[in-house]
């Protein structure tokens, strides 16, 4: 049982060591420590999952650390050479690992733990250590983004604590292994299913307190930003689907279904207007995860389609806003109006941004494409084909809002000299992205580690 | 014992009420502590009567942190920081917000009422109260922009969640009542922090004129 700890051990070791006041020592047992929880991950998939009284690991647990685990390495080494260029950092770098590491082992515990009372603990703990690596880049609007980001998220955590008080009083219980099979029922825990969605949902990103999420991704440094997209969000995501699946109530389904819809049409409608890079991914992910929750209210194969959709858009996500730091780093500035010719100046950044962009809009073959075609799937079976024609079109206008502009500055003509970025600032989205193709061969797979799942 | 919940509950409502009334950060806050210290009196008089030594513990958390150290904090950053005195640019008008807030905890009572049944013990009807305290400080947070009410805001849901664990659930697992202490001690210090950078990040001279149109403000 304790083997599945090791990623928590791996970041909170490393997370400690990062403060020893020697040159490079926090790069590398950042690194080593995210190699050696990826390691991990990978066995835990062909162990059996463990169900005890603080640790309860089943088969999206053990998908999630995956995603989670290979963000954050791809994260902390892409920071080795962000970092180069933030100018007035708002602390030393040995402080950013500590706190990059720390962030990760939030995100693994809140995976990994069966109380759900200590699910929410871990993703409150993920606003407190992640909120100061918002702010890296020490300027009024980093800052005001972190305010937003710590004020909106934590009221949020706290209607989601009022789910968790309501649910104990209705079932005498947190515990999600054995409160699993949604045996748990009534108004009293419909009304906290409700608002574990409007709680948790605030953290991932739902309508309509998604408001905080533009201004970090565009503020925050792009490891970060990759990271919050990436995983945190999905975390989120995660406590979600563990409360449904204690509590047997289709009426908060149909809010969620109701609430991912809406969530879905706003980022749709705010994406055709976007002029910032980073914001523009940042809508990207407010549009997936509406789309990830749809999947999630229906259950079945459109929950299945749900999670290969949170995979795939990790990876993909994540190179997003890598290759929007290596823009950032070369061009000063993510005004998509002001970046030309990425293609010819970055050949490696603009063609990896393009299939980036690419797999994050859910186009063939990318993992995301599967995941979104299962879940429109699910839509039209059980809502018919006008619901499904409804999302199905928003989707559309995201793909096209996005990749309009994005192939308008990989592709525009323009001259200038090449000044791509360095090996590993092009190596990890590049790699990656590869993992976001990849995902579309392990659908079966994923759909076999997910059967049994409580709550999908 | 029934009716200290009523009059506590009644009473923090209306204060919350109050506070939605106020533009002037320093009445918000004083607002603010002494309904910490009502939350305070109410969790140590059910500590005492029912024996338990955790919700006088809380008692004591609650009126050491949200009653005298945060009030004490935040008065004293004002002095340092005046055009933070007011709120000169609320969200939502303040007739309207009251409107709001008011229609927000009668939603909140109406929400609690439908959705209890009998798993609640006696107190459990006066539990609506707190619940539909929750409602006010979230929209205090969203109807105003001013960092420190805001926090203010937070900390009424917080004291809210509490109150609401503590009368309508007695019974809790304690992990309960350590994450609302752990996210007392978490965000508030992290935000405190953030807040702290916020008004460094503003020039001098921002500082100057800022200062400069909340003296014209008081007239």
């Amino acid at each position: 049982m304790w083997i599945y700890a090791i990623p928590i051990c791996c970041a909170g070791a490393a997370s400690l060591l990062s403060l020893i006041p020697v040159v490079a020592v926090d790069e590398v047992v950042s690194v080593v420590a995210a190699t050696a929880a990826t390691v991990a991950s990978i066995v835990f998939l062909f162990l059996p999952g463990t169900v005890g009284p603080i640790l309860f690991v089943d088969g999206i647990s053990k998908l999630m650390l995956l995603t989670i685990s290979l963000v954050y390495l791809s994260a902390t080494v892409f920071s080795v050479t962000y970092l180069k260029y933030v100018g007035n950092p708002l602390f030393r770098k040995r402080i950013y690992y500590f706190l990059l590491n720390v962030f990760a082992l939030t995100m693994v515990f809140s995976v990994s733990v069966s109380n759900l009372g200590l699910v929410w603990f871990g993703v409150e703990a993920t606003t407190v250590t992640s909120a100061l690596l918002v702010a890296l880049d020490n300027n009024e609007a980093a800052i005001e983004a972190s305010w937003r980001y710590v004020i909106i998220v934590s009221t949020g955590l706290v209607i989601s604590l009022v789910a968790n008080i309501l649910l104990y009083a209705t079932s005498g219980s947190l515990d999600a292994a054995s409160l699993g099979g949604s045996s748990v029922s009534g108004h009293l825990a419909s009304l906290a299913a409700a608002l574990a969605v409007i709680g948790y949902g605030t953290k991932a990103g739902l309508f309509p307190l998604y408001t905080w999420l533009p201004d970090v991704h565009g503020k925050a440094p792009s490891p970060v930003s990759g990271l919050f997209s990436a995983v945190l969000l999905p975390v989120a995501v995660f406590a979600i689907i563990r409360f449904l699946g204690v509590v047997a109530s289709p009426g908060a389904r149909l809010f969620l279904f109701i609430l991912g819809v809406l969530t879905l049409a706003t980022a749709a409608l705010i994406l055709t207007v976007q002029r910032d890079l980073k914001r523009m991914f940042a809508y990207s992910t407010i549009e997936n995860m509406g789309t990830v929750l749809l999947g999630v209210s229906l259950g079945g194969a459109a929950a299945v389609g749900a999670v290969v959709l949170l995979i795939a858009h990790a990876f993909a996500k994540s190179a997003a806003f890598y290759l929007s730091g290596n823009i950032l780093a070369r061009y000063g500035t993510v005004r998509i109006a002001e970046i030309r010719g990425v293609g010819r100046t970055m050949p490696m950044t603009g063609i990896t941004l393009f299939f980036a962009s690419l797999a994050v809009t859910g186009a063939p073959p990318f993992g995301a494409f599967v995941g979104e075609l299962l879940i429109l799937s699910g839509v039209y079976a059980r809502y018919g084909l006008a619901v499904a024609g409804l999302v199905g079109l928003l989707i559309a206008i995201s793909f096209m809002a996005v990749n309009a502009r994005v192939v308008s500055a990989v592709f525009s003509p323009v001259r200038g000299e090449r000044r791509e970025r360095g090996i590993v600032g092009v190596a990890v989205p590049l790699a990656s992205t590869a993992l976001s193709l990849a995902v579309v061969v392990f659908v079966p797979a994923i759909g076999r580690i997910l059967s049994g799942v409580i709550g999908l | 014992m029934l009716s200290v919940y009523g009059i506590t509950g009644f009473g923090i409502i209306l204060l919350g009420l109050f506070i939605q009334w106020q533009v002037y950060v320093s009445r918000i806050v004083f607002t603010f502590a002494v309904s910490s210290v009502v939350v305070a009196l109410s969790l140590f008089y059910q500590g005492v009567v029912s024996g338990s030594a955790v919700p006088v513990a809380l008692a004591a958390l609650t009126a050491a942190v949200r009653g005298v150290l945060i009030p004490v904090l935040i008065v004293r950053n004002l002095h340092e920081t005046p055009w933070r005195a007011r709120e000169d640019r609320p969200v939502i008008g303040t007739a309207s917000s009251i409107l709001i807030a008011l229609a927000l905890v009668i939603f909140g009572l109406w929400l609690f009422q439908w959705a209890i049944d009998r798993t609640i013990g006696a107190a459990g009807a006066y539990s609506a109260l707190p619940f539909a305290m929750l409602f006010e400080g979230v929209f205090l947070i969203i109807s105003r922009r001013n960092a420190f009410i805001q926090m203010v805001g937070y900390l009424e849901v917080e004291n809210a969640v509490l109150l609401l664990a503590s009368w309508g659930f007695p019974g809790l697992p304690l992990v309960i009542e350590g994450a609302v202490v752990l996210d007392l001690l978490g965000i508030v210090v992290v935000a405190g922090i953030i807040m702290r950078m916020r008004e460094e990040s503003i020039s001098s001279d921002d500082r100057a004129a800022a200062a400069a149109a909340a003296e014209d403000l008081k007239g």
